[in-house]
């Protein structure tokens, strides 16, 4: 088996590029995308090629839609004896080695990458897989009643009846026990939900060659939606009236989750108790007892005084802070459950500043192949792809934020300080939604440069430090720690 | 030890200075009266206290509930292989304004260029800098002066419609035989000189007029007579022993003055071990830094160079045993001079910055008789950068005039601003038929030009280069056109119909012509920037006596004037006007003056006294007024303005500065002359405040600048020297001392080597984003720089010696700012930096008070977002140019050089990556970097073998204020003079 990934990994052009220490990962990650794509890319087999072809094929080849990294297929039994075929799909390279001169044409028009030996395959399994081939047709246009191209100029009513199906205030025709509301949130929340939002689809929907959202609720494409999708049959004319709302609310935008002011209600309670409380002292006099006027002064300056002081030390601190990202990227899924190096994505975190958010390139080199996700399915890997065709790329929102005033260097620390990445970051590996671990304040900063112990004998750099190589040699001190190489300098991280 | 220093002659003559703020306080009243007073009219009550009390309120409300703002990262969709976001790159290029050429390397953070290098794979600029090159990044970023689109008459169009038109006409003016003038400036690039080739071939009538407001023709036209040749021979300052100049400030802005600096520090140069000092010799009429360098400046009329040069070539023919010509002046330093000219035969070098063809034939002939030629001047790489001759421009106007030019084509040329008769030149173009101006920025020109089709800015091109024969260099674009740019070769190549963009045409002809090779070779030479032909073998030039004799005539039968002459000079931040609209520049201090913001009238006192006039007074020559600086050293009877200012349209910070004063330039005998003996000066009533940062922080007369003489320095090297190993002693302390553990870094800066040419200062300036204030902040002394060029004159008022010495933060050991910094903002790092916490600063102002170097800067205002300094910090283009890794300083906080720790740490950081030793010299400040004469060394004491520390244990290293015992970690080496005495 192993042998097959090291392949497998040589036909992606874009894996030789990202030089040697990725290829690793990509091991790693190419052997999860074998593992999802033989696991979740079997459609309702209805017949054994079908299922075969999609098992084997459809990594490397297309029916009609041209060449991925093999070529094309359709109408490739007209052009070949189906004998050599059969022959090629078991050992393309023995008859490379062997000579046969069409072989070696195929495998020299295709960039010299050999195709995977299927020597597991039966007789008879590759013959299905061949005939499925022949026999392949493209899929009918579906018939639709309504107009599916119809994005904009909806009327009042349709809009208003498309609301009230996606808030689930009218049931639909076919049945279904919950509204498109209660998965796809129209208000923001700060809870982990997969599904897509009202405005996420409502984005797919309106972008130019966007979602077709007739196609998508007649047949669901990946197996997270079909299983969700499994009860709702809605009718086109139902989708007609949702996509008013789609339409309608992609104009309105997201109404913003409120979060009750708790600190301002308490503020201002304790404001308005002091303000009556001193009214009453000066002018209406209702209570006798001075003492009673005097404990809620001093309780309410004593809660004013400790909120602004909490508040002041946690000014643009945001520990915690897990904001909502444009794509739902679990890091679990992938630095957890696929074990993806953390630096495959992060890729400059080892000779730059920052450690550097993946491009779109970077996320294509497996979702090129990966098309559907465990969580969320489809819709949210397709933002890649619809990032890559409009030209506009995915704005996340950070989640670390260091003053400007800072100046940190992830070289510095993974690099030159082999620093491990959850010593700041936590454990990414298990968080869907990345949030920030450590406070990022000064105290904390200094707090770790006090303690950690510099690799002082192996860099060659620290040779410099004549001083401390003596008093360690005479065994004055036993380690160096970067306060000790100045770790603790203002112009360390202040310039 | 016993020489007086001082700073300006109101210091000399213990005058008080004027405070210009005093009279904001009027008299018979105190500070406390005026605030009182201004308390009471201030509407202030118990209303108003309990509004303040709501609003404190208020904002602790809103506070308690404020939100963080989301902050967006947003990383390429496809990232290009060679960029690292956060990390800079370097691009080799070349810097070309049509008279001075660098080669540089750009660094580019984030797809911008922020900041420009000296190339030291260059043999003819190895590294080093001057201040326009520096600068010239930032006017990139120029959004309110450069051209946004081609333009008709002053209203956009289109580079379509405007190429169709303009071709059309260029075909019909061609077919009908009508002249064509593409007017340029000097033109160094082989593939753009072979394209107007082309284009001449392609457009019949087509002719080329090159055009230098500041020209070498007087060399250029000479050297023709005399070799045969009209070139600029190489100049080697390096291998002469005796250098007489007269009036050429080949340090600063004469020919090339970065490749003559280097030379000539070589020459100067006394470190390892070095016993030999060049001597040098300048006659001139202004104080330049040249002057300042020289170990015998001698104050001269302009008209008076004639007589000096006939008298020098007499004495020398005398001596040579040849014909003598007519006889010159009799000064006795040209007699002296003559006998040590004839010692050192064969490794002299006279040089003369005259534009006057018979001087300059004088001058080659001394040089014959010294044996120069082929010894220190060569003529096997002459340099290519000037090839103006001033009467092509002069038949070329009288053409526009008669109505002979059809076409007029301005490529970098501005000659309403800088031509000596502009109403000449705007009656002329005036008959043009078509007018096409390509210059990037607006001008004075083109308010009279058809179109204008703005090239690239130079860091947006694609060029060549080959400013000596045999040295070429490569430009490439560092960034993609800010606007609807185009290189007029492109525009050249679209007229002809040649296919192709000028990228492939200059890799084509590179490929050719120049490498005569394939991809592989012109990829490795566009890395590196330079490309250089093997020098050819050395070849004899001889000398056409015949013309001597005549051009002796005519020197001699020159009048001498008795009225006051005026002289015109290139200074060293505006050069001939071309970047006047440059911020940094306009605020860069004079390194003899000290003045920014200003051209003058310098005038020695005598004659000041003479015309009844003082400093601040305003002068009217020949109906400019120009206001007068009392400049010690400056000849008697003379005035010399600079070049470059009093610009009318081109762009908000050059408009309305100073005064144009080219219209008093002089046309005489074939040649533009920076000379006017017969202007009529005449005292105004007005009066007029220069900007100058001549007193701040004066050093009131301690041992800051040790200086000796060559023959001192021989016998002992610690000559002028020898307080430093008495004050050594007595540094005790009852304190425990500290430990640099590490690295502990120093600077050693030699007097020597630094000519004042103020590189550094607008390296620094970009490096550490420092802001510009406008002259009214510099009148009140809160210039901005880090690092600025002390200047201190010694002895007589009427020729002064001039010392320079930069100065930034000497990086204390015992520092006084640091103890008494109530919120220990600035401290000691453990690498010995003297640090400051912007952040924790809060503005007390205690560490300036105590600083006894006054390097310390107070930020007064916001000066990156406020739209009263204008200065191309305040808006969103031109914020481009700051350095993401150096903080951007608020308001009320105090900073100063931080020895570029940035640069450090990087390199600190690149070392330890790469598992290495940081190596000696890996690490360059911007200042030393910049530098064109390797004055500023940096590096780290605590290894012994840093070059550093062998500069410290130098007997002429020294610390200023060290009795102090502040124990500062920059060093000075003492200056040592050739002096004529040679004993102090």
């Amino acid at each position: 088996m192993i042998k097959k990934y090291i392949q497998l990994q040589n036909m992606n052009p874009t894996a030789s590029k990202s030089g040697l220490r990725p290829a690793g990962v990509l091991l790693a990650a190419l052997l999860t995308i074998i593992f999802f794509i033989a696991d979740t890319g079997i459609a309702n087999a209805q017949n054994e090629g079908k299922q075969l072809f999609e098992k084997n094929c459809i990594v490397c080849h297309k029916l009609g839609g041209g060449k991925l990294v093999g070529p094309e297929l359709l109408g490739v039994t007209q052009r070949r004896d189906k004998a050599w075929i059969a022959k090629f799909i078991r050992n393309s390279k023995e008859m490379i080695d062997a000579g046969d001169p069409v072989a070696v044409k195929v495998y020299e028009e295709n960039s010299k990458i050999p195709m995977l030996t299927f020597t597991n395959l039966s007789d008879a399994e590759i013959n299905s897989i061949i005939d499925y081939i022949e026999k392949w047709e493209p899929e009918k246009e579906k018939v639709f009643t309504v107009d599916i191209n119809k994005k904009e100029g909806f009327a009042k009513t349709e809009i208003l009846r498309g609301e009230r199906l996606y808030y689930g205030l009218i049931p639909f025709e076919n049945g279904g026990t919950k509204s498109c509301v209660s998965c796809h949130n129209a208000i923001t929340t700060d809870s982990l939900n997969w599904s897509p939002s009202a405005m996420d689809l409502a984005d797919a929907f309106m972008e130019k060659d966007g979602m077709n959202i007739y196609k998508s609720m007649g047949e669901p494409n990946s197996d997270v939606m079909k299983k969700s999708h499994a009860e709702y049959k809605l009718t086109d004319q139902e989708v007609f009236y949702i996509a008013a709302f789609l339409s309608e609310f992609h104009q309105e935008g997201m109404t913003k989750h409120k979060i009750f002011p708790v600190k301002l209600m308490t503020f201002l309670l304790f404001a308005l108790l002091m303000t009556l409380a001193l009214i009453d002292l000066i002018f209406t006099k209702k209570i006798k007892y001075k003492f009673i006027h005097l404990i809620v002064i001093i309780v309410g300056l004593g809660v004013h005084f400790n909120l602004a002081v909490v508040e002041a030390q946690s000014l643009s601190r945001t520990k915690d802070y897990a904001p909502d990202q444009p794509i739902k990227f679990s890091h679990k899924v992938h630095a957890g459950d696929n074990k993806t190096d953390c630096k495959y994505c992060h890729s400059t975190t080892e000779y730059g500043k920052s450690a550097g958010i993946p491009s779109n390139n970077v996320c294509l080199n497996c979702h090129k192949v990966v098309l559907s996700g465990r969580n969320s399915g489809k819709f949210e890997i397709n933002k890649i792809h619809r990032a890559d065709k409009s030209g506009k790329p995915i704005e996340w929102v950070r989640v670390h934020n260091l003053a400007d005033h800072v100046f940190f260097s992830h070289a510095q620390h993974v690099n030159a300080g082999k620093v491990e990445c959850e010593k700041c970051h936590g454990d990414v590996a298990g968080m869907d939604i990345v949030k920030q671990f450590s406070d990022l304040s000064m105290g904390w900063c200094i707090d770790c440069h006090r303690t950690t112990k510099v690799n002082f004998k192996d860099n060659k750099y620290y040779s410099n430090y004549l001083k401390l190589h003596e008093e360690l040699k005479s065994g004055k001190i036993d380690s160096v720690t970067v306060e000790q190489i100045g770790g603790l300098d203002c112009m360390k991280c202040h310039y | 030890m016993e020489k007086k220093y001082w700073k300006s002659t109101e210091e000399l003559n213990n005058q008080v200075v004027p405070d210009y703020n005093e009279n904001l306080i009027p008299e018979g009243k105190n500070l406390l009266d005026l605030i009182d007073e201004e308390i009471a009219q201030k509407p202030s009550s118990r209303r108003n206290f309990l509004k303040f009390c709501g609003f404190s309120f208020a904002t602790a409300a809103i506070a308690s509930s404020c939100e963080n703002p989301v902050k967006k990262a947003i990383p390429y969709l496809n990232k290009p292989e060679d960029v690292t976001p956060g990390m800079a790159s370097h691009y080799a290029t070349s810097y070309f304004d049509g008279s001075e050429y660098n080669s540089i390397l750009v660094k580019v953070r984030d797809g911008r260029p922020i900041k420009i290098e000296g190339n030291t794979l260059s043999d003819v600029t190895k590294g080093g800098t001057t201040a326009r090159v520096q600068a010239s990044v930032l006017s990139l970023y120029d959004g309110l002066s450069r051209h946004k689109s081609p333009m008709k008459k002053g209203a956009d169009t289109n580079w379509a419609s405007a190429d169709a038109e303009i071709s059309a006409s260029l075909r019909t003016i061609s077919a009908a035989g009508g002249t064509i003038v593409l007017l340029t400036s000097n033109i160094i690039s082989p593939a753009t000189k072979k394209l107007i080739e082309e284009f001449k071939a392609a457009f019949p009538g087509v002719r080329q007029v090159v055009y230098d407001p500041v020209s070498a023709s007087g060399i250029l036209m000479a050297n023709r007579d005399c070799y045969g040749q009209a070139v600029i021979p190489d100049y080697l300052f390096d291998k002469a022993e005796v250098i007489a100049s007269f009036s050429a400030d080949f340090l600063g802005t004469w020919l090339s003055p970065v490749e003559y600096t280097a030379r000539y520090a070589q020459s100067r140069n006394l470190t390892n071990g070095e016993k030999k000092l060049s001597y040098h010799i300048q006659f001139e009429t202004g104080l330049t830094i040249t002057g300042s360098k020289a170990d015998k400046r001698v104050p001269v009329k302009p008209s008076e160079e004639a007589g000096l040069l006939l008298q020098l070539y007499n004495e020398i023919a005398a001596k040579a045993g040849q014909a003598t010509a007519p006889a010159g002046a009799t000064h006795e330093a040209i007699t002296a001079l003559a006998g040590r000219l004839w010692e050192s035969k064969g490794k002299s070098l006279v040089v003369s910055g005259s534009n006057d063809p018979n001087q300059q034939i004088m001058v080659n002939a001394i040089n014959q008789l010294l044996e120069n030629n082929g010894a220190t001047i060569g003529f096997e790489t002459p340099l290519l950068t000037r090839q103006a001759i001033d009467n092509e421009m002069e038949e070329l106007v009288g053409q526009m005039n008669a109505g002979s030019i059809g076409e007029l084509i301005l490529w970098n040329v501005n000659p309403v601003y800088d031509y000596y008769k502009p109403e000449a030149f705007i009656s002329g173009i005036g008959k043009v038929k078509l007018t096409v101006s390509f210059n990037p920025v607006m001008d004075e020109t083109q308010e009279y030009v058809d179109y204008i089709l703005p090239s690239h800015h130079f860091l947006e091109s694609w060029d060549d280069a080959e400013p000596k024969r045999g040295f070429f260099s490569l430009s490439q674009p560092t960034i993609r056109p800010l606007f609807s740019t185009r290189q007029p070769q492109e525009s050249l190549m679209k007229w002809m119909g040649k296919e192709g963009d000028y990228y492939s045409y200059l890799k084509n002809f590179w490929m050719t012509d120049i490498l005569k090779a394939g991809e592989t070779e012109w990829k490795t030479t566009l890395q590196g920037g330079v490309f250089q032909k093997e020098t050819p073998a050395a070849t004899a030039v001889t000398l056409n006596t015949a013309i001597v004799a005549p051009a002796a005539q005519a020197l001699s039968a020159s009048k001498k004037s008795d009225s006051i002459e005026i002289s015109l000079y290139q200074n060293l931040s505006m050069g001939n006007g071309m970047h006047t609209n440059n911020p940094w520049l306009m605020e860069l201090p004079d390194p003899v003056s000290k003045i920014c913001w200003d051209n003058f009238a310098s005038l020695s006192q005598e004659t000041a006294k003479a015309l009844g006039v003082t400093a601040g007074n305003v002068l009217n020559i020949n109906g400019l007024e120009v206001p007068v600086f009392l400049q010690p050293g400056q000849a008697g009877g003379t005035i010399s303005i600079a070049l470059g200012y009093g610009h009318t349209r081109f762009g908000k910070v050059a408009d309305g500065v100073g005064v144009n004063v080219y219209p008093l330039a002089t046309y005489e005998n074939g040649t533009l002359r920076l000379y006017n003996a017969a202007a009529k000066v005449e005292m105004t009533d007005r009066e007029y405040q220069l900007a100058t940062t001549q007193m701040h922080g004066s050093m009131e007369g301690r041992p800051i600048v040790r200086e000796t003489v060559l023959g001192s320095y021989l016998e002992s090297p610690d000559a002028g020297n020898e307080l430093h190993a008495e004050f050594e002693k007595k540094h005790v302390t009852l304190y425990k001392e500290t430990e640099y553990k590490g690295h502990h870094w120093a600077m050693a800066i030699d007097l020597n080597a630094c000519t004042g040419c103020s590189a550094c200062v607008i390296a620094c300036q970009a490096e550490n984003n420092i802001p510009v204030v406008g002259k009214e902040e510099v009148m009140k002394t809160r210039i901005m720089h880090w690092i600025r060029i002390d200047r201190y004159y010694a002895g007589d008022e009427k020729n002064p010696e001039v010392v320079f010495q930069p100065l930034m933060c000497q990086h204390c050991d015992n520092a006084p700012c640091e103890n008494v910094c109530p919120v220990s903002a600035t401290n000691h790092s453990s690498e010995g930096l003297n640090q400051m916490a912007y952040n924790r600063c809060i503005g007390t102002k205690y560490c300036i008070n105590n600083c006894p170097y006054k390097v310390r800067r107070f930020n007064w205002f916001r000066y990156a977002t406020n739209q009263k300094f204008d200065y191309n910090m305040n808006d969103d283009l031109s914020r481009m140019v700051l350095n993401p890794d150096v903080t951007v300083r608020e308001r009320g906080v105090v900073e100063k050089c931080s020895l570029c720790v940035q640069r450090i740490q990087e390199k600190k950081l690149l070392a330890k990556t790469e598992n290495r030793p940081l190596q000696d010299g890996e690490i360059l400040p911007a200042c030393a970097q910049g530098c064109p004469s390797k004055a500023i060394v940096f590096g780290d004491l605590n290894d012994p073998q840093s070059r550093v520390s062998q500069l410290f244990k130098d007997p002429r290293n020294y610390h200023l204020l060290e009795e102090l015992h502040t124990l500062p970690k920059v060093g000075y080496l003492t200056l040592v003079r050739n002096s004529d005495e040679n004993k102090a």
